[in-house]
């Protein structure tokens, strides 16, 4: 059993607190909220859960905007963001990716992650995070349009202090 | 899929890799809070008290995007129990009872320029060989799962990814292809493409160096016209004209201004290819001179954690007592050549690098230290690294031309001449640079003229006459286009 727990500890941990650290912003508020969804899956059993990658996502993302609501902090971290210097900078290009991702809305923000980065399915989006099946791919679609927006804006505001 | 749902799509999936790049120290299982429950709690009091004494401090480093030295952020220990001890009969790893899917580092083609590397999803298996194909095979699927990085190509066919084995010797690994269908690659870019695909990422492996690729029975292979009969590096395959010494004795030593106590020197902007950093005083926290620093490239061990294949060292000098202070700490950049950067304290920093490519440091100001590494293969030289123009970029006829780079020439003499589709010098004329043969390297921005009577393909050449007989050293062609 503890074999098992660990296999599933090691996979799934890393990249939950990668999601939730892109969905909440703030590494300490991270790290605790995936600990505290690993301990409510571990009460839970791991053979009563379907799907615990998404499960374990949606248990930390509702942990993550707890936290957030009670000490609302602005983050300095993206604050310290290294300014991009040239067009094909891949590491610029993430940075900008994540602060984009830091400017949406709670919510778009998390199924954002769930769609593009744990790869859930609209269905499973819909049943997990409580919201119509039918408007997953609007808010998706709107969520996107906005990063698009936002990068570009950041882009040229870049451009005109060269 | 509609041109919009794709267009979605291709931003959510570099939205993925970024969030992939974020770096994490992680809590170990033994320290998560579902090990140290309670119900968990092993019989042994003694090694409990043992453990919790063992702080459970754990930092969260978010490595892609610190520019200074990360912070380190306390987590809240569990506070229902003292850790528990490692189980120590937990090494094999049971069958999966979830898909293993992950995030796999290869390198992809760039036209002109070395490959580079990017995530895709795959499946690492547990021993090297095995990694070194499960790397491949990610490979050849990354065209198929729309994994392609902008700007960038994949020559390695679903088909030819299939089917390989692996044998690993020291740092070498020979990778057997069994592809009946061939390479399906045409011509010579295609194939030296393929081949830096290959090589790169073989060797991504921690602790290989060298990439053997053979056919199946065979002790070679080849690539359309390119034969491969013996074990290549990364330093074989990258496309630049000469490779630089390691050591600090081949390395750059500036002289800067030690007459400030307490200069700190801070990343400044950090990208693929380029760090700034700027000297900045402890006590007014205001832009000063930089002190005396030196610079060398040397071999890295990738079997440490955010370790390159090289490394580039960079001390400041640290003047006035003490120590510049603060613990070392890794950022990851996961970029190419640039992979991480450690810093400790705020005077020395270590660049792990993918490969040994050309570098170069310059000074823009008294404050400002540029490194740079790598640059186009076309536009870099020992001596010479040319930003502007850039290799096919199109000129016009008549107009002039903005040059723009680096130099380490005699006398700071850079000259320069343009050459027709046949060869014949149609201009030519010479300027000079920032600063002369020092080792730090001075910079130029000099303006020259493209004939009126000038059209097509020609080639700009740069180099540094030797002071000894005038002949040509260090040449870079730059292929442009006027029109």
């Amino acid at each position: 059993m503890t074999d098992r727990w660990r296999e599933v500890y090691e996979r799934e941990y890393p990249r939950l607190v990668r999601a939730l650290l892109a969905i909440g912003r703030d590494p300490a508020a991270a790290e605790d909220a995936a600990q505290e969804a690993f301990v409510r899956a571990h009460r839970a059993g791991l053979d009563n859960i379907e799907k615990l990658p998404g499960w374990l996502l949606v248990v930390g993302t509702r942990e993550v905007f707890r936290k957030a609501k009670r000490a609302r902090r602005e983050d300095e971290v993206w604050a310290s963001l290294p300014p991009r210097d040239d067009g094909f900078d891949t590491t610029a290009d993430r940075v900008d990716l994540l602060a984009a991702l830091g400017e949406l809305p709670d919510r778009q923000r998390a199924i954002v992650v769930a769609r593009y980065y744990y790869g859930l399915s609209y269905d499973e989006i819909a049943g997990h995070f409580d919201i119509k099946s039918g408007t997953v791919g609007a808010t998706l679609h709107q969520a996107i349009e906005r990063l698009r927006q936002i990068q570009l804006a950041g882009r040229l505001a870049r451009g005109a202090m060269r | 899929m509609t041109d919009e749902r794709r267009d979605d799509e291709i931003l959510g999936r570099a939205l993925a890799r970024a969030i992939e790049t974020i770096d994490l120290n992680q809590t170990p299982y033994e320290r998560s809070r579902i090990a140290t429950a309670p119900a968990r709690r092993p019989i042994f009091g003694l090694w409990q008290v043992a453990t919790a004494a063992a702080a459970i401090v754990l930092a969260l480093a978010i490595g892609s995007w610190l520019t200074r030295p990360a912070g380190t952020s306390p987590v809240a220990a569990p506070t229902t129990s003292a850790p528990a001890a490692p189980s120590s009969n937990a090494t094999t790893a049971p069958a999966s009872a979830y898909p293993q899917s992950e995030r796999v580092w290869v390198y992809f083609a760039r036209d002109g320029l070395p490959p580079t590397g990017a995530f895709v999803q795959g499946h690492l298996l547990d021993t090297p060989a095995a990694r070194i194909a499960s790397r491949i095979t990610a490979l050849g699927s990354a065209s198929a799962a729309g994994d392609v990085p902008y700007q960038a190509t994949n020559a390695l066919s679903l088909d030819a990814s299939r089917g390989i084995s692996v044998r690993v010797q020291g740092d070498t690994a020979t990778v057997e292809f069994n592809r009946p269908n061939g390479w399906g690659v045409k011509g010579a870019a295609q194939s030296q493409a393929l081949l830096q695909q290959l090589v790169y990422t073989i060797t991504e492996e921690p602790g290989i160096r060298r990439a053997q690729i053979v056919d199946v029975g065979k002790s070679s292979t080849a690539i359309d016209q390119l034969v491969v009969d013996k074990p290549l590096a990364r330093e074989d395959v990258y496309g630049y004209l000469f490779t630089p010494a390691l050591g600090k004795d081949n390395g750059i030593s500036g002289s800067g201004d030690d007459s400030l106590a307490h200069v700190t020197a801070q990343l400044q902007e950090v990208s693929a290819e380029r760090v700034t950093l700027a000297g900045r005083s402890t006590a007014t926290g205001a832009k000063v001179n930089l002190p005396s620093f030196s610079i060398w490239l040397e071999q890295s061990d990738d079997r440490k954690p955010g370790g390159g294949k090289y490394a580039l060292n960079l001390v400041f000098q640290w003047n006035g007592s003490g120590t510049s202070a603060g613990a070392s700490n890794t950022s990851t950049y996961g970029s190419t050549p640039l992979r991480a950067i450690t810093a400790s304290g705020t005077n020395i920093y270590r660049f792990e690098l993918d490969d040994a490519r050309p570098w170069r440091a310059y000074m823009p100001d008294p404050t400002q230290l540029v490194v740079e590494f790598g640059g186009d293969p076309r536009a870099t030289s020992d001596r010479i690294a040319v930003a502007a123009p850039k290799p096919l970029d199109v000129v016009n006829s008549g107009a002039d031309l903005a040059l723009a780079g680096a130099a380490r020439v005699f006398e700071a003499n850079v000259v320069w001449r343009i050459l027709d589709s046949a060869g014949k010098v149609v201009a030519n004329g010479h300027f000079t640079a920032s600063l002369g043969s020092s080792a730090v390297w001075g910079t130029f921005n000099a303006r020259i003229a493209v004939p009126a009577n000038v059209r097509g393909n020609v080639t700009l050449e740069l180099y540094e006459a030797s002071p000894k007989d005038g002949t040509a050293q260090g040449v870079v062609r730059v292929p442009l286009a006027v029109r």
